[in-house]
């Protein structure tokens, strides 16, 4: 059923193997990919700006103000102030760091993990399916809030500083959460591995490593996109209902996500917007620049894909 | 086939085994319980209540004893009810099954309509469109999309009732009373569906793309088929495929409820119950739901590897 | 090509999406900026009724209820008899149908309820009793003195597993019938049909309501009662028979809870013919504008109070809590072992800001624990300032003297302080402007948020510096008090205590006269500025709204609508 068209390009692949690998000619053509880029100078601005942007406000070392509680947008407080008088624009910024590496590093981990174990699971079954799977199905019984009750209360005995914990529970979540995309990698690796484009490879007598690398992973990258940018955003929500444990971000430290849970009543949504559009605009807007450098990347990866 | 078959039911037993001692020890790791929930209780209050409860038992001990009562399909006795744990879940689970149901059936068949039209026609002002508004859902916390639909659906508009799932006070019996839920379903199925679309669209979307560029799509079409036949005939059903694994995911959820949706919309439903529940420690409730998830996550998973054979004959499990 | 189209395209919608947003914000800022206005100089706001201004507004949905009166409600646990539930709220729905033989009005005094009268003896260790004339149980069978014995020693056997504590009341033979052989209770004396009195070993002037409580019926509740066996009345949990204004119907899980007016009731039968709780977890507002609901109860603050006003149809009420917000401190800690260090820690805490930011007027600084509802209140003593100066001085006088890094040491130990408290509410206005002040006097807080189970185990467990609380409705100031006793089993304040408080305390319960015991919680209450056992915090109001189709609802701040609703009516608004 596979097209004679893919089995050139694999050929094709092996023949420039020599000059660049896989991997260097998709960057290649990622760099030609408008929309892409695009997408990577979304990030870098998103980046900048929260990083870098709280310097230039006069507003980072002043705390609570209590006479200028829920202002609107003015010259002074470009985006408002929030229910302690605090700038929104600086607190945005500030919340910025978190959300980002919270959001980015818990996408980059649960992806790792669950595209390594999906594939191996599914390339080798038998034995090695049998044990990754049957651990994932464990792991996907347990219930989350206790998990998080117990991570909090060992973090809380331990004296983990209030400002770490969140990056552990990350790594933690990232470590308990990868059954669902493992499940997803695995069904497609079982189907994958029958064409004939793999078959031919056996033929070559490629190593596991190079089939692996050069022709089971690209072809499970559009699904990994999908799924990254999902998690990405779902991160970053959900670092907001940790601080119900104890485990978020604690104020006054300012999270995306905890600046729209702050405006959690009709009351807020009506009367001040400007506490809930910026954070949600600045989630989505992270979320949508990873989704096109995401496309980007699957185009490069496969470009017969981009257009039929 | 049938060795695998046998060989997936034996790996249950372990499986499940595994499943209930990590149940029963995450929960009882965690800080705090039912007795001390309570401000009011003198010290010996507390102690005569943790013996009349089991609390001062070894965990060891305790263990045993609730498997021992599970495999007699004993699931305990809810200490903030006071009443079986079977029929507390009873009383709720039902409800949350019917939204979870309804919304199901919408977001799927929606969100197979949106990815395939947006897989045939990527990149065209109905994909960005589209794309925009899953992205701008999943920036978008759960209680807020339901503050925002009551408001515009219940309080603004009052096309709907704002929550509940029968007018509070009415009597209705028959087609009355299944029309009154119909409405107080509407919005709750809304706000989930919205929330689910996104990322299932998103899925099927890249899975249509990989599909409609493959060879026997072109053959099919080449072949003067037409379109509509190729794309949903030819194309979709190999689309379908990865969906297996996600639908398997779907089965537990039907049952275990929305904890924040059922709260916004004071949806009677497991979820809530499950956080009600876990505010005042009532293991017993919490650790016997838990494990009827638990039960159903692992079954859905068996099938949906079974599935995977019957849907790609080329697929060879061993 | 298409890509490119792609892009602007996306590009365009997200900058409609932006513009709509900002549209939005200019269309509020008129209303807005007047409101910030109100919020520069917070007043306190008083309690008062507020009539509806446009009572016709009332929706529909509400209007077409002609005999229905619908209050919201957390969903209970489902225990209906009293005494026995561990829900707070199964206590709201018990109290609709089990009035106690005491009442408590507004201002936090004894009234009759079920009891008509009662007398103290001259010793005051005698209780007795009188009962209205002619009562009956909703069922029909009258209500008599058997059926208060018969609750009495209830609550006095040995098995009873709920969280009244009625060996408190220390009546006569009482211990000897929960620990031991005897059959009945020997202080208990039936004189006649309406007619009980009560002797007791030691005065205390809780005891005429704690044995003045809610009344079960011995026909219903009693029926193969055995000492030493309460398993048999988990079947009537949901089958409650009471002597209230309202009957019980049904239970809906998660959805109602229906009663019926009771023809039987002492008072006569009520205007309404049905009352619903109708259970529901997260906010009220939304039902309460729809008009499904009669009456709501919403947290206190401007924003709320500006949307009873804006809605038309509300009639407003704003009373005073009877309870108090704090903080507590761990007593066990060296830290907290000097007053001195406690003082700092209150006066170098800007109490007023928080409260102010947090509640916009519809709260006030405690300065002693009762709350102004109390007869027990006084403005005189305590205080509320906020004096960093005198705090830093006091810290020094401790011992704790500024370090390197401007956090306080003594003896190489840095002041680092652990605070506890639950995520959400008070705490997200609280946290920050607590770590400043205590940054300025150079004391480092460190904030953990945890649940409130979690949070309770662990003050249990002694882990924390400073915890936050709040106190349940106090019916007696003593209540607010007990916990600060040396035999006190309270784990938030273990470490605390003297005998000089101790003494203190036991005084304002040795007597049954008003005057002598405000005396006495005086006294109390000085000693307890200068060795205070917590930060007090705050008195917040309650503000609720009733739909003006509905008249009769008079919450207090002691037993919140119960005591009202047998005087619920139905009125049609264009009337009114």
């Amino acid at each position: 059923m596979e097209s004679s068209s893919v089995i050139r390009r694999e050929t094709n692949k092996v023949k420039h193997h020599k000059s660049s690998s896989l991997w260097g000619q998709v960057i290649q053509r990622l760099l030609k990919n408008n929309v892409a880029l695009a997408g990577l100078g979304f990030l870098i601005f998103i980046f900048l700006f929260s990083f870098i942007g709280p310097l230039f406000s006069p507003y980072i070392n002043l705390g609570v103000d209590p006479t200028a509680i829920n202002k609107p947008p003015s010259a002074a407080h470009w985006l408002g102030t929030d229910a302690l008088g605090r700038d929104v624009l600086t607190r945005l910024m500030l919340a910025g760091r978190i959300s980002l590496t919270v959001g980015l590093g818990a996408m980059v981990m649960s992806v790792t993990i669950g595209a390594i174990l999906g594939i191996l699971a599914g390339y080798y079954r038998g034995i090695v399916d049998q044990i990754v799977m049957r651990t994932a199905d464990v792991l996907m019984t347990i219930p989350g809030l206790p998990l998080l009750f117990i991570m909090a209360a060992v973090m809380s005995e331990w004296k983990v500083p209030t400002d770490y914990r969140i990056y552990i529970v990350m790594i933690m979540l990232s470590l308990v959460g990868w059954p669902g995309l493992a499940r997803l990698v695995r069904s497609q690796i079982l189907s994958l591995r029958e064409r004939q484009f793999i078959q031919a490879t056996d033929a070559l007598g490629l190593r596991d490593r190079r089939k692996l690398l050069n022709h089971l992973l690209p072809n499970t990258v559009p699904l990994l996109i999908v799924s990254g940018t999902l998690s990405i955003g779902g991160a970053i929500l959900s670092e907001s209902t940790l601080s119900y444990f104890g485990l978020g971000v604690v104020p006054p430290s300012a999270s995306w996500g905890n600046m729209i849970t702050a405006a959690n009543s009709l009351i807020d949504f009506q009367k001040r917007p400007w506490l809930w559009i910026p954070p949600g605009v600045a989630i989505f807007m992270t979320v949508i620049s990873i989704n096109l450098l995401g496309d980007g990347l699957r185009d490069a990866i496969d470009p017969n894909m981009k257009r039929r | 086939m049938k060795g695998y078959i046998f060989k997936r039911l034996l790996y249950l037993i372990p499986t499940l085994i595994g499943a209930s001692i990590l149940i029963f020890f995450l929960y009882s790791l965690v800080p705090g319980n039912f007795v001390d929930s309570d401000m009011n209780l003198t010290l010996e209050r507390k102690a005569e209540l943790y013996a009349l409860y089991g609390f001062d038992q070894p965990v060891i001990k305790r263990y045993f004893i609730w498997i021992g009562n599970l495999l007699q399909g004993d699931l305990g006795y809810s200490l903030q009810f006071q009443r079986p744990v079977d029929e507390v879940l009873g009383n709720y689970i039902w409800s949350s099954f019917i939204v979870a149901l309804a919304s199901l059936i919408l977001t799927w068949l929606i969100a197979i309509l949106i990815g395939v039209v947006s897989a045939i026609r990527q990149y065209s002002v109905f994909d960005t469109f589209v794309t925009i508004l899953v992205f701008a859902a999943m920036a978008t916390p759960s209680f807020f999309l339901g503050l925002m639909i009551i408001k515009f659906f219940a309080v603004d508009l009052g096309w709907f009732p704002a929550g509940g799932i029968i007018t509070t006070g009415s009597n209705y019996t028959g087609w009355a009373y299944y029309k009154d839920v119909a409405q107080h379903l509407v919005l709750p199925v809304l706000v989930l569906t919205m929330l689910g679309i996104g990322g299932l669209a998103r899925y099927f979307r890249t899975n249509m793309l990989e599909v409609i560029k493959q060879d026997f799509v072109r053959t099919a079409r080449a072949k003067g088929l037409k379109e509509r036949v190729v794309v949903f005939k030819h194309a979709l059903r190999n689309a379908l495929l990865p969906a297996i694994t996600l639908f398997g995911f779907e089965l537990p959820a039907l049952f275990s409820g929305a904890i924040i949706t059922e709260q916004i919309f004071n949806w009677p439903g497991v979820g809530a119950v499950f956080m009600q529940a876990f505010t005042v420690r009532d293991y017993p409730l919490l650790m016997g739901f838990t494990m009827f998830i638990a039960l159903l996550t692992v079954f859905s998973n068996l099938i949906a590897d079974l599935l995977y054979g019957v849907a790609d004959p080329r697929v060879r499990l061993r | 090509m298409k890509l490119k189209r792609h892009l602007k395209v996306m590009a365009t919608l997200i900058l409609m999406m932006i513009l709509a947003a900002c549209n939005n914000v200019n269309s509020t800022e008129g209303e807005t900026s007047e409101k910030t206005d109100l919020d520069e100089k917070v007043t306190l706001v008083e309690d008062a009724i507020i009539k509806a201004e446009s009572p016709d507004a009332s929706p529909q949905l509400a209007l077409n209820r002609e005999d229905t009166v619908i209050v919201g409600l957390q969903e209970p646990g489902g225990i209906f008899t009293p005494y026995f539930n561990t829900s707070g709220y199964d206590g709201n729905v018990q109290s609709v149908m089990f009035p106690p033989l005491v009442e408590v009005n507004e201002a936090g005094e004894s009234i009759p309820g079920l009891a008509e009268s009662w007398d103290i003896s001259e010793d005051e260790l005698t209780y007795t009793y009188h009962l209205r004339e002619g009562l009956l149980f909703d069922d029909g069978t009258p209500l008599t003195a058997e059926d208060v014995e018969f609750t009495l020693t209830l609550l006095h056997d040995p098995s009873y597993p709920g969280g009244t504590d009625i060996t408190e009341a220390k009546v006569v033979g009482g211990l000897d019938y929960k620990n031991g052989e005897a059959e009945d209770i020997s202080g208990i004396q039936i004189i006649d049909e309406k007619t009980i009195e009560i002797t007791t070993e030691e005065v205390n002037a809780r005891a005429l309501r704690l044995l003045g409580g809610q009344i079960l019926s011995k026909g219903y509740y009693g029926k193969g009662y055995e000492k030493g066996d309460l398993d048999y009345l988990s079947d009537l949990h949901l089958k409650p028979v009471g002597a209230g204004p309202f009957r019980f119907v049904a239970y809906l899980p998660g959805q109602e809870i229906r009663f019926e007016a009771n023809e039987h009731f002492y008072d006569g039968k009520p205007e309404v013919a049905q009352f619903i709780y109708k259970t529901l977890e997260g906010d009220s507002q939304q039902f309460f504008q729809t008009g499904e609901l009669d009456y709501s109860a919403l947290a206190a603050n401007q924003d709320n109070f500006e949307f009873l006003q804006e809605i038309g149809f509300a009639d407003t009420n704003i009373y005073t809590s009877s309870a108090y917000g704090y903080m507590s401190f761990n007593h066990e800690k060296e830290l907290f072992k000097d007053p001195k260090v406690r003082q700092a820690f209150i006066l170098g805490l800007d109490r007023q800001t928080i409260i102010d930011a947090y509640y916009q007027g519809y709260a006030q600084v405690a300065n002693i624990p009762v709350s102004p509802t109390s007869w027990a209140y006084t403005e005189d003593i305590g205080s509320t300032t906020y004096d960093p100066e005198q705090a830093k001085k006091l810290l020094e006088e401790a011992g704790w003297l500024a370090g390197s890094d401007g956090i306080r040491e003594k003896e190489g130990e840095k002041l680092v302080v652990y605070y506890f408290t639950s995520a959400g509410g008070l705490g997200d206005v609280l946290i920050p402007i607590a770590k400043e002040n205590y940054k300025e006097l150079g004391i480092d807080l460190q904030v953990e948020q945890m649940d409130f189970n979690a949070l309770l185990a662990r003050v249990e467990n002694g882990d924390h510096d400073l915890a936050s609380f709040s106190t349940t409705m106090l019916t007696d100031p003593y209540n607010g008090v007990s916990n600060f006793h040396s035999k006190s089993q309270s784990a938030t304040f273990k470490g605390y205590g003297s005998d000089k408080i101790d003494g203190l305390i036991d005084a304002t319960i040795a007597t049954n006269d008003i005057e002598e015991r405000k005396l006495a919680f005086n006294n109390l209450y000085k000693a307890l500025e200068e060795d205070p056992p917590v930060i007090l915090m705050s008195y917040t109001k309650v503000l609720s709204g009733t739909n003006a189709r509905v008249e009769g609802f008079e919450p207090n701040g002691y037993r919140g609508i119960s005591s009202s609703l047998k005087n619920l009516k139905i009125v049609n608004p264009s009337e009114s």
